[in-house]
Parts: C-alpha cells; sequence; structure tokens
C-alpha cells in the first residue's frame, strides 16, 4: 500500500512551504496515481480523508491535470467511463449534469454523485458542467461516500482541484480551435506575491456553433458562448495555520437542445430552446495543525442565477414553451478534525448547508397547442356543442420559493492492528426542506351551440381564474454507519471491504405544477383531475445499502497497477423519472419501490517502459427493480433506465523522446471510451446497444509550449445519448460526431 | 383524486353541516354529541288518504347523551298539510342505540315541548337512523327520519343531498365488462319539483374512456312514505362541465334509492356508436 503522509505536526506545515513547486506541467503522463500521491504529499491540508491514511479506502480513479489536458476533458462529463460505471451523458444543456453509477442516478433534481471544486461543495447539479481551466487533478471516489460527504453520494464523489499558486508559477496559456467552428481560450497567471502569499489569476472563454442544425430555423443547435474567471490565494502566515481562498465565477449562454423525434431523427422546431447560467462561489479553507490534532474550515458561498427557456414540444407547431428562471444561494460550512495517536486515528466534524431558491417557471400554450390540444379535442366529443377559447396565447404561472437546509455529525475511526485496518464510523444527517408556491392561470372558453341550420349561438361563456397557493415542509433524518477493513497480504497489495449506508435527499416535483394547473383547467371542462398536488408534489429520500470487496496491488517499481471491485447495491425507495399518465409534457420524480444492482469493476495501468503508458477502466452492472409497480405495469425485474449495463475506457499513450528534434518531442496518444447497453424506459422496449468511441492525438512538446491534434469519435459512431417522451412522442439526441481540432499551450515562467 | 370538490350539486342542495361535540355541556359530567340537521325535506303522508306533501327547509337539532344512551331531538320548519305550522317543537325520552354503523335513535311515544302552539301534536313510532360519515375532507352523513304525527300523518324525512359509494360495471355490446369498483355517487332530491341530480364525478364506463365529471339533470323520481325514491327517465342529455353533451345520449335510466340501504342504478350509455350498459349499486357506508 502506498504510504501517504498525514499531518501529523506544525513541522509538517513548514515543509509544505519549503518544498517549492512540483512541475506539473512537465509530468506529462507519468503514472496518474503516483503524481496524486506526490501532490497529496504537499496539500493534503483542506482534503477531508479516511482517518486510516491520507488516501482514501475502496475504489478510486485518480486523472492527474496531464491526463485531464490529454484526454481532451474539458469539464465534468468527460470523467464518464474513465471511472468505470460512472457515466455522464452529454445532452440538452449545460443544466442537464445526469450522472449514473453502478445503476443509480436519476435525470431530474438529486444527483447521485458528489461534486467539490477547490472544496467547495455544489450541491446543485444544475451547476456541475461547467469548462475546466488549469485543472490539477481529478479524484473520482466510486461507491457510496456518505460517511464523510454526507447527501447525494450514493453513487460515489468527485473532487476536482485546481492549480495551486504554491506549485505554479509564471504563466500559462491555452488556445483551441476545433470542429463546429469549436474556440477556447484561457490565460493564467500565477505568482507569490509575498513570501507567504501566493496567487493565481485565470481567466478562459470559449464558443462553439454546435454540432447539430435545426432544420426548421436553420439555426446552428447547441451553440453556446461561456466565460470563466478565477483567483485563488494561498497564505500561510505560520508553520500552524494555512488559508487558502477560491473565488469563481461563470457565465454561459447556450442555444439549443437537438432533440429529433425518434422517427425523422431530425431536429427541427420554432420556439426558442436556449439556456443561459451566471455562477459565483467563493470558498475559503482555514488549517490549523496542532501537535496531534489538524483541525481544517471549510466554508463556501455560492450564488447562480439561472434561466431555460425551451419549446416543450419539439415540433415546428406553436404547441407550447417553458420557461424556468431561478436564482439561488448556497452557503455551507464543514468544520473538521482529525488526529492519531499510535496505531489509532480519527476524524470527526460537523457539516451545514442552506439552500434558498426563487424560481419562475410559466408554461405558455401557443395557437396550435389551443387549437389542437384543447379545442380539437374537446369539440371533436361534443361537435353540437363546440367550444372557442378566449386568447390564442395563455399561461399557467408557477412560483416557487424553496428551501434546504441541514446539518450532519459525522466520525470515524481506524485502529491498525498489523496488516488489518479496521475502520468504523457513523453520521446522523438531518435536513429541512420547505416549498412555498403559486399557481395561476386566467384564461377563459365559449361553448357555442349549434343550430340545426348550421348557425351558432352562444350557450355559455366560462372564465378561467385560478390563484392556488400553499406551502410544504418536510424532515428528514438519516443515520449512516459504515464499517470498512483493509488488509495488506504482500508489498502494494491489499484487499478491502465495506459496509455502509447512503442516502439521495428527497425534494419536490416544480416541473408537474404546470400539468397540475393544466388538469385544473380540464377539471372545469368536466373531465376530472388524474392526480393531485399532494399525489405527486414530493418524492421521499432514497436510500441504500452498500457492499463492496475488492483488491488492489501493484509492482513494487509501480510500472503495473490493478484494481478489481465487486460490489452489491439494495437500494429502496429509488428516485425514478417517470411521466404521468396521458399526453402531458411534465415529469415527475417517484420513489419506485425497490432496486438492486451489483457488478464489478476493473481498473489498470501499466508502464512497460518510460515511455509507454497503457491504461484502462472496465465496469459492469447489472441493476433491476426489485419492485416497482405504478399502478399500471408491473416493472419487477426489468433493467433500471438510462443507466449503462458496462463502461469501458483503454488508452495507449507513446511519447517518443528519441525522435526529438529541435528540442521537440513528439508522442501519441489514442483511446477507446464505451458505454451501454442503456434502456431508455422501465419496460425495457426501448435502448442504445453498447456503442465504442474512439480519440486519437498527436502531440508535439517543447520546454514552453506543446502542440496537440487531436480527434475524438474518430470513426464517426452514430448513437443515441439521450431518449424521452413529449405529449406521447419519443425524441432523443444523437450523440456527438467526428470531431477535429488542435490545442496550443503555452507555459512561460515570467519571473527572473 | 377530490371528488369531493365536484360534487357542488349535492353540497350545494345539502345543509351545511358541521357536527358538534359538546363534551361537559351544562355543567354536567355527561358526554354529548350535537347535530344540526338542517335543509332537510320532509315527504307528509296523510295516512287517511294516502296523500303526499313535500316539505322543504326542515331542520333537526339532535342532541345526543353518550353517557346516558338518551337523545333529544328539536324540529323547526315542519309545516302539516293541514296549515299546522311548528315554529319548534322539541322531544325528549328518546333512546339511543347502534345498528352497525348506524346511530339509531327511537322513541314509541317521545316526549313533546311546543313552543309558542296551544295544543301539542303527538309523536310516535319516531326513528331517525344516522350514520356519520366524511368523504373526502367534508362531513357528509347519511340520514332518515320518520315518525307519526296525531295519528294521522307519516312524516319521512332527510338530507336534500346524498353520497353512496360503490361499484359501476359499463358491458359493452360485445360482452366485454369495465368495471370501476371506486364509483362515487352524488345525488340532489327536490322534492317540491320532484326531480334529482345525479352526479358521476370521475366516470369511466370503457377502457379508453377518459374520466369525466357526468351529471344526469332533472330526472324524475316518486318517493314513498317510507323513503324509497324510484328514478326513472326514458332518455336524457347527459352534462359534463356544465355543457350538454347530446351525442353521448343516456337512455332507459331505472333506479332505487333507498336512504338507508343504497343505490341501485341502470341506463344505457352510447359513446360514438357503441352503446354500453351501466349498472351501479352503491351505498351509503
Amino acid at each position: 500500500m502506498t504510504n501517504f503522509a498525514v499531518v501529523k505536526s506544525r513541522n509538517f506545515i513548514l515543509g509544505l512551504l519549503l518544498a517549492g513547486f512540483l512541475p506539473v506541467y512537465g509530468a506529462e503522463y507519468g503514472d496518474s496515481v503516483r503524481e496524486a500521491h506526490k501532490l497529496r504529499e504537499i496539500e493534503v491540508i483542506g482534503m477531508k480523508t479516511d482517518p486510516a491514511s491520507a488516501s482514501v479506502d475502496g475504489p478510486r480513479t485518480a486523472i492527474s491535470g496531464a491526463e485531464v489536458r490529454r484526454l481532451g476533458i474539458v469539464a465534468v462529463k468527460g470523467v464518464g467511463e474513465i471511472a468505470p460505471n460512472i457515466y455522464m451523458p452529454d445532452y440538452g444543456s449545460r443544466m442537464t449534469s445526469s450522472i449514473y453509477s453502478r445503476g443509480l442516478g436519476a435525470r431530474m433534481d438529486q444527483p447521485v454523485v458528489g461534486l467539490s471544486v477547490d472544496n467547495i461543495p455544489y450541491l446543485n447539479k444544475d451547476a456541475y458542467d461547467f469548462s475546466f481551466t488549469d485543472i490539477e487533478r481529478i479524484e473520482v471516489l466510486r461507491g457510496a461516500r456518505a460517511l464523510l460527504n454526507g447527501r447525494n453520494t450514493m453513487g460515489g464523489q468527485i473532487n476536482v482541484y485546481t492549480l495551486s499558486p504554491l506549485r505554479t508559477k509564471g504563466l500559462r496559456a491555452t488556445a483551441e480551435y476545433g470542429t463546429a467552428n469549436s474556440a477556447r481560450v484561457s490565460a493564467g497567471y500565477y505568482d507569490f506575491v509575498s513570501p507567504t502569499v501566493a496567487m493565481g489569476f485565470t481567466a478562459g472563454w470559449g464558443r462553439t456553433d454546435g454540432f447539430y442544425t435545426n432544420e426548421l430555423t436553420g439555426d446552428k443547435t447547441g451553440a453556446e458562448n461561456q466565460a470563466s474567471a478565477r483567483w485563488k490565494t494561498v497564505w500561510r502566515p505560520n508553520a500552524a495555520l494555512a488559508l487558502t481562498n477560491t473565488a469563481v465565477f461563470g457565465h454561459t449562454r447556450q442555444k439549443g437542445y437537438p432533440y429529433a423525434p425518434v422517427e425523422t431523427g431530425i431536429v427541427a422546431y420554432n420556439d426558442t430552446c436556449a439556456y443561459r447560467r451566471t455562477t459565483f462561489a467563493d470558498g475559503i479553507t482555514v488549517a490549523w495543525a496542532g501537535k496531534r490534532v489538524v483541525v481544517t474550515s471549510n466554508t463556501s458561498v455560492q450564488y447562480m442565477d439561472a434561466r431555460m427557456d425551451l419549446d416543450q414540444d419539439f415540433t415546428p407547431a406553436e404547441m407550447f414553451t417553458l420557461t424556468q428562471a431561478s436564482r439561488e444561494w448556497t452557503v455551507t460550512e464543514d468544520l473538521f478534525t482529525r488526529g492519531s495517536r499510535g496505531k489509532y486515528s480519527w476524524l470527526g466534524g460537523v457539516f451545514a448547508f442552506y439552500r434558498s431558491t426563487d424560481m419562475d417557471a410559466p408554461v405558455t400554450f401557443k395557437n396550435d397547442g389551443v387549437a389542437t390540444l384543447i379545442e380539437h379535442n374537446r369539440n371533436q366529443a361534443n361537435p353540437i356543442y363546440p367550444i372557442s377559447w378566449d386568447t390564442r396565447k395563455f399561461t399557467l404561472g408557477s412560483v416557487f420559493d424553496m428551501s434546504a437546509g441541514g446539518v450532519a455529525l459525522y466520525h470515524e475511526s481506524a485502529l491498525r492492528l498489523g496488516n488489518w485496518t479496521l475502520q468504523a464510523g457513523l453520521r446522523l444527517d438531518y435536513e429541512h426542506t420547505t416549498l412555498a408556491y403559486n399557481s395561476r392561470c386566467n384564461t377563459g372558453y365559449t361553448t357555442w351551440h349549434v343550430l340545426p341550420d348550421g348557425s351558432r349561438e352562444v350557450y355559455s361563456h366560462t372564465p378561467i381564474n385560478i390563484d392556488d397557493g400553499s406551502g410544504l415542509a418536510h424532515d428528514y433524518l438519516e443515520l449512516l454507519p459504515k464499517f470498512s477493513a483493509q488488509f495488506a497480504f504482500a508489498a502494494e497489495h491489499e484487499a478491502f471491504a465495506s459496509v455502509s449506508r447512503a442516502y439521495k435527499a428527497g425534494g419536490y416535483n416544480t416541473q408537474m405544477f404546470s400539468d397540475v394547473l393544466q388538469q385544473r383547467i380540464m377539471e372545469v371542462m368536466g373531465m376530472a383531475q388524474l392526480y393531485t398536488l399532494e399525489d405527486i408534489v414530493s418524492y421521499a429520500p432514497e436510500t441504500s445499502m452498500n457492499y463492496e470487496l475488492g483488491v488492489r496491488g501493484g509492482m513494487p517499481d509501480g510500472r503495473l497497477k490493478a484494481e478489481l471491485t465487486a460490489f452489491y447495491i439494495d437500494c429502496r425507495n429509488q428516485q425514478l423519472t417517470v411521466f404521468p399518465p396521458g399526453s402531458v409534457t411534465g415529469r415527475i420524480m417517484t420513489n419506485a419501490g425497490r432496486t438492486r444492482s451489483y457488478g464489478v469493476e476493473l481498473t489498470a495501468s501499466w508502464r512497460p517502459c518510460d515511455n509507454l503508458m497503457l491504461r484502462g477502466s472496465y465496469g459492469y452492472t447489472d441493476a433491476t427493480f426489485r419492485k416497482y409497480n405504478d399502478g399500471r405495469t408491473d416493472y419487477r425485474g426489468k433493467y433500471v433506465p438510462y443507466a449503462p449495463s458496462h463502461t469501458l475506457f483503454a488508452e495507449c499513450n507513446l511519447n517518443m523522446p528519441a525522435w526529438r528534434f529541435l528540442g521537440v518531442t513528439p508522442g501519441a496518444d489514442v483511446s477507446v471510451r464505451g458505454v451501454g447497453r442503456i434502456y431508455w424506459n422501465e419496460s425495457n422496449t426501448l435502448s442504445q446497444p453498447f456503442y465504442a468511441q474512439l480519440a486519437a492525438s498527436v502531440n508535439f512538446t517543447a520546454d514552453k509550449w506543446s502542440l496537440r491534434l487531436w480527434a475524438r469519435n474518430l470513426t464517426g459512431t452514430d448513437y443515441d445519448v439521450f431518449y424521452f417522451m413529449s405529449m406521447g412522442n419519443g425524441f432523443v439526441q444523437k450523440g456527438r460526431p467526428r470531431e477535429l481540432g488542435l490545442t496550443l499551450r503555452v507555459n512561460v515562467n515570467l519571473r527572473r | 383524486m377530490n371528488k369531493k370538490n365536484i360534487l357542488a350539486g349535492v353540497f350545494g342542495a345539502a345543509m351545511c353541516l358541521a357536527l358538534g361535540s359538546c363534551v361537559n355541556n351544562n355543567g354536567s359530567n355527561d358526554q354529548r354529541l350535537y347535530y344540526p340537521l338542517s335543509n332537510c325535506f320532509a315527504i307528509v303522508t296523510d295516512m287517511s288518504d294516502g296523500s303526499m306533501k313535500a316539505i322543504k327547509g326542515v331542520n333537526y337539532n339532535l342532541d345526543l347523551n353518550i353517557t346516558k344512551s338518551t337523545a333529544e331531538v328539536g324540529i323547526t320548519g315542519l309545516e302539516l298539510p293541514d296549515g299546522a305550522k311548528y315554529p319548534g317543537i322539541d322531544l325528549s325520552g328518546l333512546r339511543v342505540a347502534t345498528d352497525k354503523n348506524w346511530t339509531v335513535v327511537t322513541a314509541a311515544n317521545p316526549g313533546v315541548e311546543v313552543a309558542g302552539f296551544g295544543v301539542k301534536p303527538t309523536f310516535s313510532t319516531f326513528k331517525l337512523q344516522i350514520l356519520d360519515r366524511v368523504v373526502g375532507q367534508a362531513y357528509v352523513p347519511s340520514l332518515a327520519i320518520s315518525y307519526d304525527m296525531n295519528e294521522h300523518y307519516h312524516v319521512f324525512s332527510s338530507l336534500s343531498g346524498q353520497i353512496v359509494t360503490g361499484t359501476s360495471v359499463a358491458t359493452a355490446q360485445n360482452g366485454s365488462e369495465f368495471e370501476n369498483n371506486s364509483a362515487l355517487i352524488g345525488l340532489s332530491f327536490d322534492v317540491e319539483t320532484m326531480k334529482v341530480i345525479i352526479e358521476l364525478p370521475a366516470s369511466q364506463f370503457a377502457a379508453g374512456m377518459p374520466a369525466q365529471n357526468i351529471v344526469f339533470k332533472d330526472v324524475p323520481f316518486i318517493i314513498s312514505r317510507n323513503g324509497i325514491a324510484n328514478i326513472s327517465v326514458d332518455n336524457l342529455t347527459p352534462f359534463i362541465g356544465e355543457t350538454p353533451y347530446p351525442n353521448f345520449p343516456i337512455t332507459n335510466l331505472q333506479g332505487v334509492y333507498d336512504f338507508v340501504g343504497g343505490l341501485t342504478l341502470n341506463f344505457t350509455c352510447t359513446l360514438g356508436p357503441a352503446p354500453y350498459d351501466v349498472v351501479i349499486t352503491a351505498k351509503q357506508s
């Protein structure tokens, strides 16, 4: 087992100050795990890890900054498949950050994998998808991580770390251009401003035309402009104290959700589909090292202002549109201590958060929607007394004021007994959620009487004035134990096992409010309400018991490493996105009953020689419903939709110093990513078979610059990345086509 | 599904009921329940010739002494065919029992007090049956009252609005059946016009048919002296959402409503080209 330094004394922090910086850029592809270890030795402060060591037990995937650049990972979604059984489909917009892990996951609302960037925990997965600049490393902690990371980490935790100004110095710039007129530019400057303070400033901009065309309007769907900036400050006033502050700003504007009807495969709709998001986050980490204990505080404040506009029918007709505008504030605080005495080490802390969201989500019925969905259907049933709507456009208004707050206490102890390391921990999570809503609609219709001679007279006029408002509140209390054991049966070899409980928070079906309003209108017209708000407005937490067994090992020289993990998950009240009965557009989150998931994960890396690296990962998941009956169909035994059965990643990276010419070293990289089969519905009648995408690049590396020529989906694999239903019709989004491009990086140390 | 909100006719015709629970009333330790049963109708039958008169707006105030199993009943708004109009009648000495879920208040000859009236009427064979019931989130009891007055008149009283729940079975021409085990039916009796409004919220008679709130308006009925209403009409146009649907005609509607025993209703509903024979059986409890 690799030995990690644990912060034990003030001398360690002094060593940190004197350590200088690692030439991260120069470590082009080295062993990503070894590189991560070096980084951890220097900046373990602020990281919350299991007490037995500075690393984490359980399966994990580490991706170094060099690998991020080499594999062209520009956002969190690029991590999928590299970490086995982690799948993050790229569809819709940056708002849609559905993550599936080991059969767990959902398209809406609560995530199943947590995300932290520079110790800032992002609680809303709408903010998960952002562009990367200057990433130092990414950790994917697979499996349940509830003990230390709390809610919404049933399937794992992703930690992203950006470059530290302690280890990076000078100017770094990147310019990239590729298919679809895609361009990215970023620049960052890092330096010490005083003997104890180092700062890094980074800014980035990117754009793309998108890969799809709206055949009706000729517009490029998926087009985007985005910008970001980051200011990172590290201050070490003395040997015992360390502070790191990261302030990050992001703005993105996207056009288009490239959804096409299954029958035609052609994107063609008339109304605007767009997404705009502005985010700001500031996180400060303060760490104090005492004689036997280290105390760390991670505090963050986050703000997000977002607006989504959707042509909700995705057809050329003027049916109806949805707007979802929200503003959200989040505050988090994580205060924990860790220490050790002899063979015993421990970690304990308290976490608290508060999140407040205001949302305005009107649905507007337009002319064709009024004519087709309302007038035509109604008048077909009663042609002698037909209706005509007062206006050709009306709005179903929904306004929400939501809040969620919680506090958690956690503790984990570890005991080393010879080759054994035993760990046990407990977390108590309390959460209080509220929802205040107001739904309103002001419209009406006239009922006519068709006379025998064909003329018609007014029979009645019916105004529809709905103004419903109320509030809801829920409390949740979860106890989350974990037991794990590690056994080092040989040098560089260990086996591990764990049992833990995790949960995904409950929430509210805000998307269904417009549908309920539609039903209230239909009720005025004489149709029975299929469901009320009370039936569908909230969903309960999803809980799981997780069992893992694994073994990891490698050669003493570190050239060969492998990890094999088997898992079993018993999930209760699994949250699933389903479509309610009738031709409505909303989706509801519902607790499905019970599912079980089992599988294996294999990761391996091999460096047969210094210039050649082979790396791969494979994940298999069998996730099926043990109990799920939606009142119409029994789905017991069916595969859980949207979660893939297999994930695959393989990479071959070659550095060719022997071919160095004029100070430039060539290299090449080939990788394959595969995923599938993915079922699109609970009945398993629709699916995307397994598919693979080939990526390749040729790079030229010099002392201060590098140029990379790359290709993604080189063979042009055709696949569907997403499927959904709207108004009883099926829609898909095609996967990204072949992409070609080049990336130029410059790294200059300006200080002499 | 909030069917209660759809039964506008029933609740519109029904009284506003408020079940009052008066514990330790008047300083005693007895437990009492108080039922203000207002806006009842009364069918007054002249026992000598069988002629009947219907009266609306009769009110009964039932005061149950749970501890002693006794009751008192106050009656206002009652008018007899001979013109006698009693401002207020108080009956006492009534015994309380239970029969299944019904509370039964009886007296062979209850004590009678009449305010502001010179001659006291006589009451005999008094029987009040009440079923406590919550439908949706509203208190909607079932009620049937019968008594003889002055050894000359037989009175049957109940609430204008009635709700029953049960099963509807719709049989298509090919013999296939569609069953709804959560049928809810509201009836609103108007004893002046002798017409009843029948409401069928969230009704379905075929698998593909969307559930609709159907209303049969102004269906003629006759009622016996003992509170059995016979409902019958050859054809009618149903209403859905306050709009007539002449293309879904209802024919051969026959029904019997017992204010204690429940409803049996048969009719033929024509949806498009195909008729469906519908049978509804429902009870108060």
